[in-house]
């Protein structure tokens, strides 16, 4: 199958600091992904990369086949979810939230209606009496199923998904994890959360920027 | 009606007043009489060498000279500008230089051709004092917006970059700081206007009134003054960031950081 994303000895530096040293794979359609290893070790830059959040020294990022590049790289960011693992949800309620990526352009013609904005915070694992909440009131591990019901809603297949469950408790982050078993969707996962190991099929550890394992047997995982 | 001249002897009675602050620095311990005494022999250096200088010009009124001037004043802003707002000039001086010499270009030319109409047009008795009080009312609007702009970006970067990320464009991405940082830069503005003639007698109409002009000739300058500059402020604070975008961020629409001092 041919590759949805592709790394070819992308090397990626910031002031001096090399954060990813020749870093080459692949990821097809469908395929769920993660990404683990020692902090610092550069595994959210790999998501950030593909995303345009910095320029590679050395190498090619490839999505779908096109080179990311200046031209490319806003079509690229608009097929591609991204879920931080600290949110950044702005202020107002959450229905603003939800809806804030809808103002720009791109996202316009897609804006949802109010059953899609509750479906979304359903499958996030929230209660659409939220909806009218200011978000400044609200927890930590909300907000962080709120950014995830928003990037849910932008409906796209492919997402980049940084420790998005570290702050959640293990019921939500069970149910979270089951949405993204979506046989659609093609997911990069950067966690040490076991519950992402369950669903994954590609497991690649990243250390001092450099890929030291990748491999689709589960057993050989260590962590 | 003639302006009472100030002598040489007079004015030294008010470098005398000097004494006060400097007084009251060394009691308290303040430490910025050197520093006070440097600015206060620039600045009579400078106001002295402008006073022979503008005496040349308003003599010889050339409208070559007059644009060279002009030119000399928006080169000394631009590199003021950049220099203030924490940013490197090599990445914006061009941007900023546009965005300066239009914003108040336009207001200057308004003012000045078709408001005052004097003759000759060029005038620099009219054109080089409208055209300095503008440029150098905007100065600091410019500093404020484009340091907030910048910095507030490089301060936020990751709530920046999650805009991108959702498919914004730069121009959607940067709006929440642009607006933030042309707020900035008017508010002050806003603020005096609202207050002036209250709180403060404006420095031109006290100049005017004080040159034998009548208080109503000086309130008419007075309130196209603030005007202008008010418009050209905004003007050249909204162009300078919007043109020093492609300088300020990369292919990817990423901040540049080696533009920040």
């Amino acid at each position: 199958m041919a590759a949805l994303i592709e790394f070819q000895n992308v090397t990626v530096k910031e002031q001096q600091n090399t954060i990813l040293k020749n870093v080459t794979f692949s990821v097809s359609k469908g395929e769920k992904v993660v990404i683990y290893g020692k902090s610092g070790s550069g595994k959210t830059t790999i998501l950030t990369t593909l995303l345009g959040g910095h320029k590679p020294l050395e190498g090619v990022v490839k999505y779908n086949g096109i080179i990311l590049n200046r031209e490319s790289i806003h079509k690229i960011r608009t097929s591609i979810a991204f879920i931080g693992q600290e949110p950044v949800l702005g202020e107002g309620t959450v229905e603003n939230v939800l809806l804030f990526p809808f103002n720009f352009r791109a996202n316009y013609p897609n804006k949802p209606d109010k059953n899609a904005l509750i479906e979304s915070l359903e499958k996030a694992g929230l209660s659409q009496s939220l909806l009218n909440s200011n978000v400044s009131g609200i927890s930590g591990g909300e907000k962080q199923r709120i950014a995830i019901a928003r990037a849910l809603l932008l409906n796209k297949n492919v997402f980049c998904i940084d420790e998005a469950t570290s702050a959640l408790d293990s019921q939500s982050a069970e149910l979270i994890v089951s949405v993204f078993q979506n046989k659609e969707f093609t997911v990069l996962s950067v966690s040490h959360d076991p519950r992402w190991f369950n669903i994954a099929s590609r497991f690649i550890k990243i250390d001092n920027g450099q890929i030291i394992d990748d491999t689709d047997d589960r057993t050989k995982v260590k962590m | 009606m003639e302006t009472i001249d100030l002598s040489y002897s007079s004015l030294l009675i008010i470098y005398a007043l000097m004494a006060i602050p400097f007084i009251i620095f060394f009691n308290t311990g303040v430490d910025l009489i050197k520093t006070t005494v440097i600015a206060l022999v620039r600045m009579t250096i400078q106001l002295t060498l402008v006073g022979l200088y503008l005496g040349v010009l308003f003599e010889l009124n050339s409208l070559l000279l007059n644009i060279t001037w002009l030119v000399v004043m928006l080169l000394v802003a631009n590199v003021n500008i950049i220099g203030s707002a924490g940013l490197k000039l090599r990445y914006f001086f061009i941007p900023a230089f546009i965005g300066v010499a239009v914003g108040t270009g336009v207001v200057v030319a308004v003012f000045v051709f078709i408001v005052i109409q004097p003759d000759p047009l060029y005038d620099a008795r009219y054109l080089i004092p409208i055209a300095g009080m503008i440029l150098g009312n905007c100065l600091k609007g410019n500093v404020m917006a484009l340091e907030r702009f910048y910095h507030s970006i490089h301060k936020n970067e990751k709530e920046f970059s999650t805009y991108l990320f959702m498919g914004a464009r730069l121009n959607e991405a940067v709006r929440p700081y642009f607006k933030a940082a042309l707020k900035a830069a008017s508010s002050p503005h806003v603020a005096t206007m609202a207050t002036i003639g209250i709180v403060s007698l404006p420095g031109m109409m006290t100049g005017q009134i004080l040159g034998g002009s009548f208080p109503v000739v000086a309130i008419k300058y007075q309130i196209a003054i603030m005007i202008s500059i008010f418009t050209a402020m905004s003007l050249s604070a909204y162009l300078n960031i919007r043109l020093s975008l492609k300088a300020g961020f990369d292919d990817f629409q990423n901040l540049r950081r080696e533009v920040l001092k």
